[in-house]
């Protein structure tokens, strides 16, 4: 279908409109309420408002400008044909309706709507001034619903596209059946019955039953297997029980026996115990009894041998004491000639011991007597130096004190004259009277010839009379000072030599020299009588002569008598020397002596000692022998001489008793007496074990059989057999339960999927068509989704590469890019609906990127101009024009409005689209294409309130603000308050509804 | 003079047979075992024979009801001959068994004073015959129950013929059907060590089936089949013996139970109308009330295979007394009932769930059984109400 032009009169603002189409591309530009959207409803309505439509709808579009019923005259070409459509709504019954084909029967009247409706493959309107927009909604695109989902649940209200376009993409052939729905309803009911929403059996379900009958099949199945298992193992037990029983007395029996051997043992360890100690009793006895007679025996015999042995050594013994006593007595008589050799000795010893010391007196008087004379000698020379010495100092006190150092100085003093006289003379002047005829007078003192005369000072010379000269020495003032200096080195050594009384260094010369000379000499003098002793010699002198004094009167008197006196040194060394070799020579008689005595008393002792010796031996063994006599004397009489066969017997009494002992231990040893007692509480702990147990296992032997004992109400084997069987069908049960149930769960899945492929399948042409004309806006990469579930499409997104390639759900899309995506949906839809409608079907955009930027906007012709290549009939209204300057589109302008301000009612509205006229105005305002919705808060609850009654007092929420033309969040808001404030109510109804209070 | 009795064993009174759902059908069996016992009075009377011997599992538990107890007795006591009875492992004698207990005793006085309970070794001597009783004490027992027979004193049996009565295996076999234990290896009897010469016949029970066990040695098995039986067991037998001291033993197996215990191994190939052929044939044996089925059933079916399988196994489910069935029968749909499912490109939903449930049949385990389930769903919910659809 194709409109080739249009012709409105008398409708909203336009008086008479005549617009011819391009066939591809047609722009209307026009100001804002100069009529471009009344003109393309004016076209919507001529092809879906039949005539004769209610007073209602036709004041909507009547306008208040021109007077007259408004009219519309179509051209345009469906299927080859052209025609010519009118239509004048009068909103009675004389509306006027004309369809003429080219070469064809015009048609008027119901016949004309029926063929128009036919034409444009339209259900039948004029019902409901909604469902009279929703017709081709989605080729129409009003002014404020080009963001609107062109698919999704906004276009709910019109399920006609949808059936088309379904039809168009294929028909019934990939879609699915009556019965293919009906039969999965089926299933997911199945499923429903059996499984909740969270998939566990449902309570009342028939599996539910199963899983409750199978855990309780369990439950008496193990019951049942538990009670036969109590019983076999009662019957186990009984067993075990009776074994033990029989076992235990069986040991008790065994125990029993052993106790009384053990008993037996008891009394026969008694016995042999009594035995054993008396026969202990004998042995001891007789052995003691042998013991004592062997005894007695050896020692008889021991002591006959050791007398016999005495008596044996006693002969030698005695010969040994004589021999001892005559040497004895000889030694006694050599230490008494020794005794008294020795003691003569002594007494010459003495003697010439007092001799010597006498002379040795002697000696030592003559030495001190020859050193006192050649002491005295020196003490004459020291005196002789002494007085020479003496001559010396005298002499040197004469000499004036001139020291080598006075000396020096003197010298020194004359050698600075020499040097201060030098030095004048050198700067003075002198004058020499070589001859002079005249007196010649220095500063008055006359000067004879050949003198001279120094002058150190401006000094007047005269010559007589005649001549007088002022003589002015050189050297200005150093004359003066060497004058000074010189005089005072003068009176320096004239007082120098003063001081030492001399006249002369040369005197000072000589003076020192002989005073060195004098010192010397008195020097040498003074060492002299040092060296002789000094006055020690003369003290020592005096003394000696004091020793000699008293040794002389100490010979005198200790003078021996058969001796004279020496009288000299040499007599009285040679009389002590002699005294001496004569000492000497007693000295060693002593020695001699001394050694002779030594030996006497060494073989006196001796020999006394050998005599003590055996003496003593012989005192001991005569004892002895006296002592053991007495003692075998006695023992041979209490024993008698023959003692061997005594002794015999009792030997053989005492090996008799002993092996009697022995005999009676062994067979008491034999007999364990120490384990007795312990054999006899164990076995009575045995016996008591075995009680304990055997007691025990008749308490489990009576519980037992109590648990087994017939009672005939119930076969636990049976109820065991029944069990497993019921367990085996509730299993069965159970498993065909799951499986049926799991069999429906498959069902449902496989519909389900099947379901879901057939409609991706079916949604696909159109997802790929869409996808055709998104790529001119957003590029090669970018994708359309759509998918086709409940008998709808649905669900339209955008896939972009450069977004990740994630589904964009279009209602999440910001606005100009949904209205791009809402074009190119709605140009991909008419594309395949044209094939219906002869290859075109027109696209009416209404101001539909009012949202999209410039560039979009150059890309959206691209995609304009694409559909218009492929057949459609692109009609753009926009009033920016120039914006569309690239679509090529044939251009047509619209006058700018007409403004009539007599027409209150207009002022009201505010748009001079949505004129109403008086008859419009008597009822609630209509409004239209989102104008409202810039209204004010109270306006939009007017609005809002209006629109409701003017549907009857209650509407479906999406229907009315498709109507309010407000977008979700304004009417929500709006409705919101109404509600909230009792206005409105809340109604049921997909995607809920509103209405009146008091309304159902 | 050869001497003529009656041999029967492993009566096994008071079985539950819980396996039989219905409770109805349930007593019946219950009740044929003592019916059978009644008609061994009759056979016995009908052959001349002397006296019953039964070679344990008398009962099927040590400790049966009163009421089972008193029924037995009454049984026992129509035969109107002497029955000379061993308790076998099932009801072995010993502690709280029922042997001891006072109400058997007292039962056992009123009800079948022909009765003699053999507890212990000590031979029976009668005129015409000794029985030397090997009675199991216990329910397992490792030694040779018949030990003491080795060390009996056969004396003073002069020329009467001697019957050993035991119960326990002579071979390696396994009874290990309706939940009982195996029985290898215990209670095992060593007929190679029985001093055959001072033995005429060896009465045995312990093996259901009648079998003979040796050159004197016979079971006789269970008087009334109760379980399925193995292939080549014949259950459901009393022995008529006749025996002379030194003779050898004539034993005249008698065909006695009333039920038919079949067990069927079917491979399915979609024939399911032979099936119930081949049912029907074994059930007009002895009638649907005393037929027992084991069905095991294995191969494949189409969906509506399935269909007519599942009403068949309804059907004999309530028909057999006992109907167990082994199904392992796989669902091989055809493609015309894939396509019939799919209805050719009416239902595209369905056609795809079909295909891919076909694809999973193939599976194993769990998986290839629930989509097997779910194909059957499919097909029944798309059959359901006509071919008008669901």
């Amino acid at each position: 279908m194709r409109i080739i032009s249009a012709t409105i009169r008398n409708y909203r603002i336009h008086r008479e409109l005549h617009v011819e189409f391009d066939r591809s591309r047609t722009l209307i530009g026009g100001p804002n309420e100069s009529g471009k959207s009344s003109l393309v409803e004016a076209i919507h309505h001529a092809l879906f408002m039949k005539a004769r439509s209610g007073g209602k709808y036709v004041a909507r579009i009547r306008s208040s400008y021109h007077p007259g019923d408004p009219s519309v005259t179509l051209a345009f070409e469906s299927g080859g044909e052209r025609y010519k459509l009118s239509k004048t709504f009068t909103g009675k019954q004389n509306a006027a309706v004309l369809l003429e084909r080219e070469g064809a029967e015009t048609l008027r009247g119901d016949d004309a709507e029926d063929r128009i409706h036919e034409i444009c493959n339209a259900e039948a309107v004029a019902v409901n001034y909604d469902r009279l927009r929703m017709q081709w909604a989605h080729l129409w695109v009003w002014q404020g619903s080009a963001g609107s989902d062109p698919i999704g649940s906004d276009s709910q209200p019109s399920l006609a596209p949808t059936e088309r376009l379904r039809a168009s993409l294929g028909g019934a052939d990939v879609f699915q059946s009556e019965r293919d729905t009906r039969l999965a309803e089926t299933i997911s009911a199945e499923v429903n019955k059996r499984f909740t929403q969270k998939d566990t059996p449902r309570a009342d379900s028939s599996l539910a039953t199963a899983i409750a009958e199978l855990d309780a099949a369990q439950q008496e199945l193990d019951a049942a297997t538990g009670a036969l298992a109590k019983l076999d193992e009662a019957l186990r037990t009984i067993d075990t029980s009776r074994a033990t029983i029989a076992e235990c007395d069986r040991e008790i029996v065994t125990i029993r026996e052993e106790l009384e051997a053990v008993r037996l043992r008891r009394a026969e360890s008694t016995r042999l115990n009594r035995d054993l100690a008396r026969q202990q009793l004998e042995a001891d006895a007789a052995a003691s009894a042998h013991d004592e007679f062997a005894k007695a025996d050896t020692c008889i015999r021991d002591l006959q041998a050791e007398i016999a042995s005495i008596e044996e050594q006693l002969a030698p013994a005695r010969d040994r004491r004589d021999l001892s006593d005559q040497a004895l007595m000889t030694a006694e008589a050599r230490v008494t000639a020794a005794t008294t050799a020795v003691s003569n000795i002594a007494r010459h010893q003495a003697s010439l011991s007092a001799r010597l010391n006498w002379l040795t007196t002697c000696v030592h008087l003559e030495d001190q007597k020859y050193d006192h004379a050649r002491l005295a000698e020196r003490c004459r020379l020291i005196a002789t130096a002494r007085t020479e010495a003496d001559a010396l100092q005298a002499e040197l006190k004469t000499i004036p004190d001139m020291s080598q150092g006075t000396l020096e100085e003197l010298e020194g003093l004359e050698r600075r004259l020499a040097d201060a006289v030098a030095t004048f003379n050198a700067i003075a002047t002198r004058v020499e009277v070589i001859q002079s005829e005249l007196a010649v007078s220095l500063d008055d003192v006359v000067l004879g010839p050949g003198e001279t005369h120094t002058i150190d000072s401006d000094s007047t010379l005269r010559v007589g009379n005649v001549a007088m000269l002022m003589i002015r020495p050189g050297g200005g003032l150093g004359v003066d000072e060497a004058k000074r200096v010189r005089d005072a080195a003068q009176q320096a050594l004239s007082e120098s030599l003063a001081s030492v009384g001399l006249g002369s260094v040369v005197d000072a010369r000589q003076a020192c020299a002989r005073r060195r000379s004098l010192e010397d000499s008195l020097a040498a003098k003074e060492a002299t009588v040092r060296g002789l002793g000094g006055t020690k010699a003369e003290h020592d002198l005096e003394k000696l002569g004091s020793l000699i004094a008293s040794l002389t009167a100490e010979v005198s008197t200790k003078k021996p008598d058969d001796v004279a006196v020496p009288q000299d040194q040499l007599s009285a060394t040679a009389l002590k020397e002699a005294a001496e070799q004569e000492g000497r020579q007693l000295q060693a008689a002593s020695t001699a002596a001394d050694g002779d005595l030594a030996v006497a008393r060494q073989e006196q002792s001796i020999a006394s000692a050998a005599l003590k010796e055996v003496q003593g031996f012989l005192h001991d063994a005569e004892n002895s022998l006296s002592v053991k006599k007495i003692l075998a004397q006695d023992l041979t009489q209490r024993h008698g001489d023959n003692r061997a066969p005594r002794l015999a017997e009792l030997l053989e009494a005492r090996n008799a008793t002993a092996s009697l002992v022995a005999e009676t231990k062994r067979a008491y040893e034999t007999i364990r007496p120490d384990d007795i007692e312990r054999d006899a509480d164990r076995l009575a702990r045995a016996e008591e074990g075995n009680q304990s147990r055997r007691g025990a296992a008749e308490v489990s032997r009576q519980t037992s059989e109590a648990v087994v004992r017939y009672e005939g109400t119930s076969d636990p084997r049976q109820r065991l057999s029944q069990a497993r069987v019921r367990h085996a069908n509730a299993t069965r049960r159970h498993a065909a339960e799951v499986r049926q149930a799991e069999a429906y769960k498959l069902l449902s899945d496989l519909f389900g999927q099947a379901q879901r492929e057939v409609e991706d399948r079916f949604a696909k042409p159109l997802a790929d068509q869409v996808t055709t004309y998104l790529q001119r806006v957003f590029g090669p990469d970018a994708r359309a989704v759509v998918r086709y579930r409940d008998n709808t499409f649905k669900d339209l997104a955008l896939l972009r590469a450069d977004r990740g390639n994630t589904l964009e759900d279009f209602s999440r899309l910001s606005g100009g890019t949904r209205e791009q995506v809402a074009a190119a949906t709605r140009l991909a839809m008419a594309e395949l609906l044209a094939t219906d409608h002869g290859g075109c079907l027109p696209v009416v955009f209404d101001d539909s990127f009012a949202n999209s930027d410039p560039e979009r906007i150059r890309s959206v012709q691209g995609l304009l101009d694409d559909a218009a290549a492929r057949g459609l009939q692109v009609i753009v209204l926009s009033c920016t024009p120039n914006e569309y300057a690239t679509l090529g589109a044939k251009r047509i302008d619209l006058p700018p409005p007409i403004v009539r301000v007599d027409q209150t009612s207009l002022a009201a509205v505010g748009s001079l689209d949505d004129e109403e006229d008086a008859e419009a105005n008597m009822e609630p305002p209509a409004p239209q294409a989102g104008i409202l919705v810039a209204g004010t808060a109270d306006d939009k609850h007017a609005a809002l309130l209006a629109e409701l009654r003017a549907a009857g007092g209650k509407s479906g929420n999406i229907a009315i603000r498709r109507r309010l033309g407000w977008d979700e969040p304004t009417y929500d808001a709006v409705k919101n308050a109404l509600v909230a404030s009792g206005q409105i109510e809340t109604g049921q109804g997909r995607g809920g509804s509103i209405r009146l209070p008091g309304l159902t | 003079m050869p001497t003529t009795f009656i041999h029967t064993a492993d009566w096994h009174l008071g079985k539950a047979f819980h396996g039989i759902p219905d409770e109805d059908k349930r007593a019946g069996v219950r009740q044929a075992r003592f019916d059978a016992i009644r008609r061994i009075g009759d056979v016995a009377r009908q052959r001349n024979a002397a006296f019953v011997v039964v070679a344990g599992d008398n009962f099927d538990s040590p400790q049966p009801t009163k009421e089972t107890v008193s029924a037995a007795l009454a049984a026992i006591g129509s035969i109107g001959l002497p029955v000379y009875m061993i308790p076998g492992n099932h009801d072995h004698a010993g502690p709280g068994s029922v042997w001891e207990s006072e109400y058997f005793v007292r039962e056992h006085q009123n009800l079948a004073p022909n009765l003699h309970v053999l507890l212990d070794t000590s031979p029976v001597i009668r005129d015409d015959a000794v029985i030397l009783p090997c009675p199991l004490l216990r329910r397992f027992v490792s030694d040779d129950p018949t030990a003491s027979i080795r060390t009996a004193d056969f004396s003073a049996f002069d020329e009467r013929p001697r019957i050993v009565l035991a119960h326990g295996s002579t071979i390696s076999f396994e009874n290990a059907a309706d939940g009982e234990e195996t029985a290898i290896g215990i209670r095992h009897i060593e007929l190679d060590r029985m001093p055959w010469n001072e033995v005429d016949y060896v009465a045995l029970g312990d093996y259901h089936g009648f079998m003979r066990a040796g050159e004197k040695a016979w079971y006789a098995g269970s008087h009334e089949i109760d379980r399925f039986p193995k292939t080549d067991q014949r259950p459901g037998h009393i022995a008529c013996v006749t025996i002379g001291r030194g003779a050898a033993p004539q034993v005249e197996p008698i065909n006695h139970g009333k039920y038919r215990w079949l067990d069927h191994d079917i491979l399915l190939d979609d024939s399911v109308d032979r099936l119930d052929h081949e049912i029907t044939e074994a059930a007009n044996h002895a009638g649907f009330q005393a037929t027992l089925v084991a069905l095991s059933l294995r191969g494949s079916v189409s969906l509506e295979g399935r269909r007519k399988l599942d009403a068949m196994l309804e059907t004999w489910t309530a028909r057999l007394t006992r109907f167990d069935v082994t199904d392992e029968v796989l669902l091989a749909p055809t493609s015309d009932e894939i396509d019939e499912l799919a209805r050719s490109a009416d239902d595209p939903i369905i056609a795809d769930v079909a295909g891919r449930l076909k694809a999973q049949l193939d599976a194993s385990g769990d998986d290839a059984a629930i989509a097997n389930e779910a194909m059957r769903i499919l097909y029944g919910l798309c059959t359901a109400g006509g071919r008008g659809g669901a």
